[in-house]
């Protein structure tokens, strides 16, 4: 049992790494190299996944994994009572369970980050096709939350190495015997690559304060990131910037502004 | 680094090295919660000489050892004297600063926070884990808030700046410790929620209940951490009886968990006409959904309250507004614990419950931007009470009291509640924005706006332009409408599409958005509004439930009208209303290209 357990283990997490890589995080002022290898993180103790933005699930190279369940598939192993609503071009949107319904393994634990991680792996391996994930817009443990009732492991979606925004998050919601209680997914499968960066970053900059209000034109501008901003299909290499919380995102390659949102809370 | 006459005389900041010196527990003099509480004065002000007559010795917990307000679960900075660095020094931790000094509102807010997130710590639902950073004496003016904010080495931390106030001499946000729980609890809130990322949060669009219910929680969570300190003869259901209560001179913005706002004719009696809504009797009931929108404070005078907290009030779908609802629920719930359990244990249940239903709220998708209403999250309370210690019993109470706040249950909207309204005489079902000048400064960016006042105020659809559009659903039903999420589809999308994410929070595709609207009379308020003797200019049409909704770009939708959109051309909005509270409705709205 617990050698069919850990080949188990094994063919899910190789699966896996058909869609979870590496990615660049994105200064400013310059693009650091991606790392040759995809750094292992799994967090030590609770709450402590959130430490890093750049959390990558633990991968190795493995073989082309499972297809995943068909919806029926997947209420046979998760729970007839799972409800489900369905998007654009029938790919999965929610899904809600209910506590106390199929457990996970028996070593499962809403308190060990180890276990979280691995069902919620092991769940979208399951749904990959529902979802519609695909290997060229592999997804990346952005967080993972556990206490001793629940647990949660938020994914975010990459394009050509970087974070996709708005969309292209999924959140698996975990019972306290790892029941499947909750999914939500904005996953996109068919982003369109964006176009390479014409803009500056200090143009960007400029950019993102014109378009405040003159009081904020002179405040100290953070962050810079790029990332690909999704508007419907269109992809669009872009600029994120805070300017006293105010969430700025300028086209890399037309200096348009993509966002402008407030994102302090009184 | 700003100045003031305050700074030049009391100017102090911890100096730039730091040594590990002092033990982790420190003196401080507070005015906890609030000065009104601790002088047991209602009519005590910003401006008393006396203020420090009241003040209370107590021990600051957790510190850091290196002699600044710094510790485990908070650490607390000067915004304007010190440039964001620690102000109040003591090699032995002693914090003690007449109230006049800046460093008096540094030490209440560490005393506050860290107490409070000490308490979070202790019922395991600690988030984010690192200690928040309070900015006292923060480079703003008459507010204050939560953000994730990036280091200098682009690190993210939370941040919560507290203000101090430019309309009333010595009063200071800090002071006030209903809002720094407040503010902390939003960063809670929104770790829980979003995992962490300074880019999302509960809110979805500008209003919606999501940030309703983002706002009520902080409110709630204030008032039940602070409700042990309050004294028999105050109302422990008071939310910030200080800086929102007394900051702006002939003007109280106080809140309230209690049933029904202060000017209800009733509310003396502990809001006798529970549940009720009436113009004529002067009663507004907080129960959903018809108990959105109303404000809380007693800021009207004359016999119609009622009637002229609607005529008045500009901000009904505000989001602070409108979570009151939830607040007083959730506080009914720990009042009805405290009974059977105690106040402390209460406390701690109640804040369990919550907290843990957070991290079980749907997240977005392009099926539903904004998918957290009031309703769906006292569901979620009720599915997850067990996990976090609710018995049976605290859980049947916990659905009485939901039940009678319209939380749960009661009756639903039925199919088909949903049609076309008056809309304007320019255009029938709808109102359409196009002055320029109006909606290049809603949307910051002039170049969106192409037409000129030559097309642009007829309020009409005219090819080339970009507007901002509201439809006039109206309600047949006899109850009311709460909570609908409007998924709003081009069946022209050639001829009228919608413009992106940078004017639509819910931009799904060129052909598709969604908004929010927080309520649509049903018939009956309608009745209870309308007749009587002092009759409110309402009525069941979204445009008449909330009038002032075209004066703000919080709930249009934008769209772009094709150049080659032929004049005279129909084309259709297909809305499909989905309100919390009943079954959604497809309303088709025809617009005449001009």
């Amino acid at each position: 049992m617990r050698t069919r357990a850990l080949i188990l283990s094994f063919v899910i997490a190789t699966a896996l790494w058909r869609f979870t890589r590496p990615v660049s995080p994105g200064p400013l002022s310059e693009v650091a190299p991606a790392p040759s290898n995809p750094p292992a993180y799994l967090p030590a103790r609770p709450f402590e996944a959130k430490a890093s933005a750049q959390a990558v699930a633990t991968a190795t190279p493995a073989a082309v994994g499972s297809r995943g369940l068909t919806w029926e598939g997947l209420q046979a192993k998760y729970g007839k009572g799972l409800r489900a609503e369905f998007g654009k071009g029938g790919r999965l949107a929610s899904l809600r369970g209910v506590p106390g319904g199929v457990p996970g393994s028996a070593d499962f634990s809403p308190d060990d980050p180890d276990e979280v991680i691995r069902r919620a792996r092991e769940i979208l391996v399951d749904a990959r096709q529902l979802l519609g994930l695909q290997d060229s817009l592999p997804v990346e443990i952005s967080a993972t939350k556990t206490n001793p009732a629940s647990a949660q492991v938020f994914f975010q979606e990459h394009s050509e190495g970087l974070q996709l925004a708005p969309q292209g998050k999924i959140v698996v919601d975990l019972g306290p015997k790892g029941e499947l209680v909750g999914l939500d997914s904005d996953y996109v499968p068919d982003v369109r690559p964006a176009k390479a960066a014409v803009l500056a970053a200090e143009e960007a900059v400029r950019r993102a304060l014109a378009a405040l209000p003159e009081p904020l034109r002179q405040a100290k501008v953070e962050g810079g990131a790029r990332l690909i901003w999704l508007a419907g299909r269109d992809a669009r290499l872009a600029y994120e910037f805070f300017v006293e919380g105010r969430q700025v995102v300028v086209d890399a390659e037309n200096g348009r502004i993509l966002w402008l949102r407030d994102r302090r809370e009184s | 680094m700003k100045q003031t006459g305050r700074e030049a005389s009391n100017s102090s900041c911890a100096p730039e090295s730091l040594l590990a010196a002092a033990p982790g527990q420190g003196q401080a003099s507070v005015l906890y919660p609030d000065p009104v509480i601790a002088s047991r004065d209602p009519a005590i002000s910003p401006g008393s000489l006396k203020l420090d007559l009241y003040a209370s010795a107590v021990t600051l917990e957790h510190l850091g050892g290196r002699g600044v307000l710094e510790g485990s679960y908070v650490e607390v900075r000067n915004g304007l004297s010190c440039g964001e660095w620690f102000g109040a020094f003591d090699s032995k931790n002693r914090f003690q600063y007449a109230h006049s000094d800046p460093r008096f509102q540094e030490t209440l807010s560490y005393y506050t926070g860290d107490r409070f997130r000490a308490r979070l710590d202790e019922l395991r639902y600690l988030a984010p884990v690192e200690p928040v950073r309070i900015v006292a004496h923060c480079d703003l003016r008459n507010n204050a808030y939560f953000q994730f904010a990036p280091d200098s080495a682009g690190r993210l931390y939370p941040r919560v700046c507290l203000s101090d106030s430019s309309l009333t001499k010595g009063a200071y946000y800090s002071d006030d410790a209903a809002v720094t729980i407040h503010e902390l609890q939003h960063a809670t809130t929104t770790d829980l929620y979003t995992g962490g990322k300074r880019s999302e949060q509960l809110n979805q669009f500008y209003y919606d209940e999501a940030g309703a219910l983002n706002e009520a929680v902080s409110d709630f969570v204030a008032l039940v951490a602070l409700a042990p300190a309050v004294p028999e003869n105050f109302d422990p259901r008071q939310f910030s009886r200080w800086a929102l209560d007394k900051f702006t001179p002939g003007f109280r913005g106080t809140r309230g968990a209690n049933r029904c706002p202060e000017y209800d004719s009733r509310f003396g009696s502990r809001c006798g006409g529970f549940p009720g809504l009436s113009s004529e009797a002067n009663t507004v009931s907080y129960v959903y959904p018809d108990g959105l929108g109303w404000p809380y404070a007693d800021n009207f005078t004359g016999a119609d309250k009622v009637r002229q907290a609607f005529n008045l009030y500009p901000a009904k779908e505000e989001i602070h507004n409108t979570g009151l609802l939830v607040t007083g629920a959730l506080f009914d719930l720990y009042e009805t614990l405290k009974l059977s359990h105690g106040e402390r244990l209460a406390e701690g249940l109640v804040m369990k419950a919550v907290l843990e239903a957070i991290r079980h709220l749907p997240r977005p998708t392009a099926a539903n931007r904004s998918p957290v209403t009031f309703r769906g999250f006292a569901a979620t309370l009720l599915e997850w009470g067990p996990a976090v210690g609710l018995s049976r019993e605290d859980l049947d109470a916990a659905e009485r009291i939901f039940t009678e706040r319209g939380l749960v249950g009661g009756r639903m909207l039925e199919a088909g509640w949903a049609q076309r309204g008056e809309g304007t005489p320019e255009s029938p079902g709808v109102r359409i924005e196009d002055l320029p000048q109006i909606l290049k400064s809603w949307l910051g960016t002039p170049d969106a706006i192409p037409q000129g006042i030559e097309t642009g105020r007829n309020n009409k659809l005219d090819p080339g332009e970009v507007v901002a559009l509201w439809f006039d659903l109206r309600n047949v039903s006899e109850v009311t409408a709460g909570g609908i999420l409007l998924k709003v589809t081009s069946l022209d999308p050639d001829a009228v599409s919608f413009l992106g994410y940078e004017a639509n929070p819910g931009f799904v595709a060129p052909e598709e958005t969604q908004i929010f609207y927080s309520k649509i009379n049903g018939t009956a308020a309608t009745a209870a509004l309308t007749s009587g003797l002092y009759p409110i200019a309402t009525s069941n049409s979204y445009f008449k439930t909330v009038p002032e909704f075209r004066s703000r770009p919080v709930t249009p939708v934008w769209i772009k009208v094709s150049p080659t959109a032929v004049r005279g051309q129909v084309v259709t909005l297909r809305v499909e209303a989905m309100p919390s509270n009943g079954s959604a409705a497809i309303v088709e709205f025809p617009i005449t290209i001009n």
